[in-house]
């Protein structure tokens, strides 16, 4: 517990002197009965964020997934709420490396597959150490300084 | 009659560390403390190391490094963020009304919500569905772990939880509905794991025979109201199976609000001692806006280093204020007066804490027509929030926490911890997120 120096209040006289610095802050144009029109603007978080707390961004290295619009320096949104199906892109923990795959169920086999799929298909087998960490939805690419 | 769930993340830093690197998978993980001291958590393989928790990380350094063990400061943006989504996941799925959040990484369900009275023997296998949903799904959507404990009071479902830890078979869950169930799990716990139990009431416990935890609640009712007290006897009673303890919901809110750091350097000059308390002070009204409340008094504590018995200093004091604010000036303005009254020049500091008490929710507060609050504050502390949520923390803070705080490195002020083997903050830090290969 903590020791008790003294009790008492604390002055507004002595107020600290403040270093922040405000511009004026110029107020809206005045809108004609604005609340009848109101709406919320669209929130691009809303959209590519179904379930905040399942939902996790990363970013992609390398280029072997290229034939989904997904290139080395993107940002991915994934969802961990989503069970993986056929053909679902996917992050999948493999042998403690996380990696970004199209995933393919064939029969009862399962393949970790590049995109161009000429790439080397990765077959996942009993030995395997493999999870589906999450299911991708959108890949967000910059224009930018490219 | 209530039926407690106690929801636990298993060995949660550790398991925070695991879903960003799941290299780590089976390993042997620790957690340092926040100026890298002691061992604050300690992955299974770790506990069977036999690295105790708490332990002074120099300690066993040779044993950690032996053994190839890995080691990270905590990381508090990363646990603080996991933590929200595992609460927001386990919320989900009943009334506000039926969950409390009992720490970082504990929370308690009344799963009478669920039941609606109905007998809980005969709703076993509803229960135990209900439960394994949960479990899966923080496990998918966070990556987390859980264990689960239910039983007719929170100290046996805290104990039905030990269970679903130490016994594999229970798959992570374990239901205590009968007393017969409830006797054999408490005949093999010893008394000093049941909750409320600490360690010198356990030490009296066993000069008396009672060991195990059944020993406790078999004991003679009056014998133990005399010998600990009405809180040793409610203690009792719950292990009998009777609810003292209630659900407190998260919508009643929190009583204070503590922010506390170890220095990394001891701190000699009172003007950095100053600065590291009003960016404390800083933190912590922070939070305050966030949670919509105000407090009424701000205690400052300040103290050298423990270890070097000779010359200890430790002080501390409390302000109360004329009006409850939220307002970051008001309250470094008070802390900054109470660190001045307490702190010494010439000591090495070592840690500082800054507790906010007295909180009300903010539209509850009456106004003194004697001493207002200056309105001018509420605007800037939104723009302060508001820039500081955009831009990283302390990217706008008072020149009185520091003019040095540029951005959100850490690591520029002595005062600040050391967090030499911190992981990135993969969900707070556009900087940091995790690198997966697309090769």
């Amino acid at each position: 517990m903590l020791k008790v120096a003294s009790i008492h209040p604390a002055h507004r006289g002595d107020a600290l002197e403040l270093p922040i610095f405000f511009g004026s802050v110029r107020a809206g144009f005045p809108t004609p009965a604005a609340d009848d029109h109101f709406e919320t603007k669209l929130d691009l978080n809303a959209m590519l964020v179904k379930q905040p707390s399942a939902t996790f961004f990363v970013r992609v290295e390398g280029d072997a997934m290229h034939d989904v619009g997904m290139w080395s320096g993107d940002l991915l949104v994934v969802d961990r709420s989503l069970t993986a199906v056929d053909r679902s892109i996917v992050i999948a923990s493999l042998d403690g490396d996380l990696l970004v795959r199209r995933l393919r169920r064939v029969g009862k086999r399962t393949f970790l597959e590049p995109e161009p799929n000429e790439g080397e298909s990765i077959e996942i087998t009993a030995e395997t150490n493999f999870e589906v960490w999450g299911v991708v939805t959108y890949v967000i690419h910059s224009l930018e300084n490219r | 009659m209530p039926l407690f769930a106690l929801i636990d993340c298993n060995n949660f830093f550790a398991s925070c560390e695991r879903v960003f690197n799941p290299r780590l998978n089976g390993k042997p993980v620790v957690v340092l403390s926040n100026n890298d001291g002691c061992i604050v958590a300690r992955s299974n393989e770790a506990k069977a190391l036999g690295i105790p928790m708490g332990a002074p990380y120099f300690q066993w350094r040779r044993l950690i490094e032996e053994h190839g063990v890995h080691v990270f400061s905590s990381n508090f943006a990363l646990y603080g963020d996991m933590s929200r989504r595992v609460m927001d996941v386990l919320a989900s799925f009943l009334p506000e009304e039926c969950f409390e959040v009992y720490s970082v990484d504990e929370a308690f369900m009344n799963l009478d919500c669920l039941l609606r009275g109905d007998d809980y023997a005969a709703n076993k296998e509803k229960i135990l569905s209900f439960a394994e949903e949960v479990r899966r799904t923080v496990r998918q959507w966070t990556g987390i772990p859980v264990s689960i404990g239910i039983a007719p009071t929170k100290t046996l479902a805290k104990a039905a939880n030990r269970m679903a830890k130490k016994n594999a078979s229970a798959n992570s869950i374990f239901a205590c509905l009968d007393e017969a169930t409830a006797d054999t799990m408490l005949a093999t716990m010893p008394v000093g794991d049941v909750w409320g139990v600490g360690r010198k009431l356990s030490e009296a416990y066993r000069a008396h025979s009672i060991t195990t935890a059944l020993d406790l609640k078999n004991a003679p009712e009056e014998w133990v109201r005399k010998r600990a007290t009405v809180v040793g006897w409610r203690t009792q009673r719950e292990l009998r199976g009777i609810s003292c303890v209630r659900l407190e919901s998260t919508n009643e809110h929190q009583h204070s609000i503590l922010h506390s750091r170890s220095f990394r350097h001891a701190v000699t000059s009172l003007d950095q001692l100053h600065e590291a308390v009003a960016s404390f002070t800083g933190r912590a009204a922070e939070k305050l806006r966030r949670l919509g409340l105000v407090c009424a008094c701000v205690s400052v504590s300040v103290r050298t280093n423990r270890f070097s018995s000779a010359d200890y200093f430790s002080n501390g004091g409390e302000a109360i204020l004329p009006f409850p604010t939220d307002s970051t000036i008001d309250l470094v303005n008070a802390a900054s007066m109470l660190v001045d009254r307490i702190a010494q020049e010439g000591q090495g500091y070592k840690k500082a804490s800054v507790t906010l008490c007295e909180l009300t929710p903010r539209n509850r507060v009456q106004t003194d027509i004697f001493s207002q609050p200056d309105t001018r504050h509420e605007s800037i502390m939104h723009i302060m929030d508001t820039l500081n949520k955009r831009f990283g923390k302390d990217a706008l803070h008072l020149a009185a926490s520091g003019s040095s705080i540029t951005g959100s490195r850490a690591g520029s002020h002595a005062w600040q911890g050391a967090t030499d083997e911190r992981s990135h903050r993969y969900t707070t830090h556009w900087g940091e997120l995790k690198v997966v290969r697309a090769v």
